[in-house]
């Protein structure tokens, strides 16, 4: 009788072990990566040409997602902070107090505090977030609402070529519109984004301060000339 | 700590990614057990650099927030033991703070909303004042910190010796947390205040100023009723608390709405006027005849108050 001990060699079978260590936050872009989110190609040896088109690449697709927001795993799964600062730095070097022209000084928002008020402001809104108990990371959050600043730097681009003609009541009025849309799409877009990691009995806590964020930037934006 | 997400670390590559150390809502139960917290003994377990020892302070919902912002500025509406059974078993910074937020951006806004209606007529090239936002910041913080802390101290230093028959509310003082709560959320009722006060009429500006600093003095010392009870200088405590509110109120009015004081000026003759609104800078600060002013009608006002407060306490 024999007695045979059958060792099979685990070729084809289903990974157990196999996994994959993706860290959290990790840098991934959508094309060309396999199913577990790594790049198929050595990123190595690409001419730095192609790993900053790549990542510029990234940027923008987060930023038509912003712009239509249907799709939310691209904001939220390949998080990073480029398009916030971008967008920061644009607002803050337009908003700041021009007032070389008259002799008062200190009248509109500084360039720091306006990159304050965007970066400190996103991160209490965020802590508050994760303080109520929301499961969103914390660099999830703050890249989420720094992407939603684009309708606000829209609406603030409008202005400007609005406030280059001679003001009156009507072109007041298309300013004003013209910012509560940007405020309203930011808001609605932040809310799709980052509405559903929190408990419904605590949701509108969590969206207020989202709310007054968006409220205060565009405040600032409408309050330019 | 993996508590309800066990079952499904084989496919977490390709979801979307969440990294929360162990965070769980209050209504999920709490299932697997190494550092699985009683509900009671939630405040020691924590060390003071994580977040789940300030998560205990925002253990708040929307209805419970809605309910304090009420309570706070209807007096009588809270039970008598209010301070005890709600706000010391559950402070929470969530009202306070964001209360303070939206207050200081509501006075810069409505401020500038204000002096930019008064100017808007001349030919003087009005500019949006950003300083407003600090120092409205300033008062909004000294108001919701400082004036708890000096408060706690008093009614710690002030408590009437116990007799040891006495009940156990005769030692009680409130905590530091409760009473940073309370104060935060009377600031609720100032938000429409400011937003309403920039209608160019002093008369209307004034009595909404005066009918929330009644409200707020009235709110406050009807829910710090069973400590006041305690304190050995309960009538100062007393005054001071109506006093402060009335100063506040009176010296924010003042301060941020001054432009559009002057345009409506009928009712306080005090009020200095301005040269010329073409000057470059037309803050100016707050004269002796202003303090006179407002010494008289807060005397006035804390006579009256006063006397109603004893009889009802």
């Amino acid at each position: 009788m024999d007695a045979k001990l059958d060792m099979f060699e685990d070729v084809n079978t289903s990974p157990s072990l196999e996994g994959d260590m993706s860290i959290p936050g990790k840098r991934t872009t959508t094309t060309a990566t396999s199913p577990g989110g790594v790049p198929d190609y050595n990123t190595l040896d690409e001419p730095i040409r192609e790993t900053v088109l790549r990542d510029i690449r990234a940027v923008g697709i987060k930023f038509y997602h912003v712009l239509y927001p249907k799709e939310k795993s691209s904001l939220l799964r390949d998080w990073d902070l480029w398009g916030p600062l971008v967008l920061c730095t644009f607002m803050a070097t337009i908003l700041q107090g021009s007032s070389s022209a008259d002799s008062m000084s200190d009248n509109g928002p500084e360039f720091a505090q306006v990159f304050v008020i965007v970066w400190i402001g996103a991160a209490i809104v965020t802590l508050n977030s994760k303080l109520l108990g929301g499961n969103i990371s914390f660099f999830q959050s703050v890249c989420v609402l720094g992407y939603c600043l684009t309708p606000v730097a829209i609406s603030l681009i409008v202005c400007r070529v609005i406030l280059l003609a001679a003001q009156t009541r009507l072109l007041f009025f298309l300013r004003f519109v013209t910012t509560t849309m940007g405020f309203a799409w930011a808001t609605y877009a932040s809310f799709v984004f980052l509405g559903q990691s929190q408990p419904p009995h605590r949701k509108p806590l969590a969206v207020y301060p989202i709310f007054l964020f968006f409220f205060i930037i565009s405040w600032l934006v409408l309050s330019h000339n | 700590m993996e508590t309800l997400s066990s079952d499904n670390s084989v496919e977490l590559p390709a979801q979307i990614e969440v990294n929360s150390p162990s965070q769980q809502t209050p209504e999920e139960p709490i299932e697997s057990g190494i550092e699985a917290v009683p509900e009671g003994a939630g405040k020691a377990q924590h060390s003071l650099l994580t977040l789940e020892y300030y998560q205990q302070f925002f253990k708040v919902d929307t209805f419970m927030v809605l309910r304090r912002i009420r309570n706070s500025m209807i007096p009588k509406l809270a039970s008598g033991n209010y301070l005890r059974m709600d706000i010391d078993q559950n402070p929470d910074l969530y009202g306070p703070f964001w209360l303070s937020i939206t207050l200081i951006f509501s006075i810069a806004i409505s401020s500038n909303i204000a002096s930019y209606r008064h100017y808007a007529g001349n030919d003087y090239h009005w500019h949006y004042n950003f300083q407003l936002v600090s120092n409205a910041a300033t008062c909004v913080f000294i108001y919701a910190i400082v004036l708890p802390v000096v408060l706690w101290a008093l009614f710690k230093d002030s408590l009437k010796p116990v007799l040891y028959e006495e009940l156990d509310s005769a030692s009680y003082t409130p905590t530091l947390l409760s009473l940073i709560c309370i104060y935060g959320y009377s600031l609720a009722i100032y938000i429409p205040v400011s937003i309403l006060c920039v209608i160019e009429i002093a008369l209307i500006q004034w009595l909404l100023v005066i009918i929330a600093a009644l409200l707020t003095g009235f709110v406050l010392i009807d829910v710090m009723k069973p400590a006041l009870r305690n304190s050995k200088y309960a009538i100062f405590l007393i005054i001071g608390i109506l006093s402060v509110q009335f100063i506040l109120s009176a010296g924010f009015l003042m301060y941020f709405y001054q432009d559009s004081l002057v345009t409506g000026t009928r009712f306080l003759q005090q009020v200095p006027c301005y040269q010329s609104p073409l000057k470059t800078s037309p803050r100016q600060s707050l004269g002796i005849k202003d303090c006179r002013s407002m010494w008289i009608w807060g005397k006035h006002f804390a006579n009256v108050f006063i006397s109603q407060t004893l009889i009802t306490c």
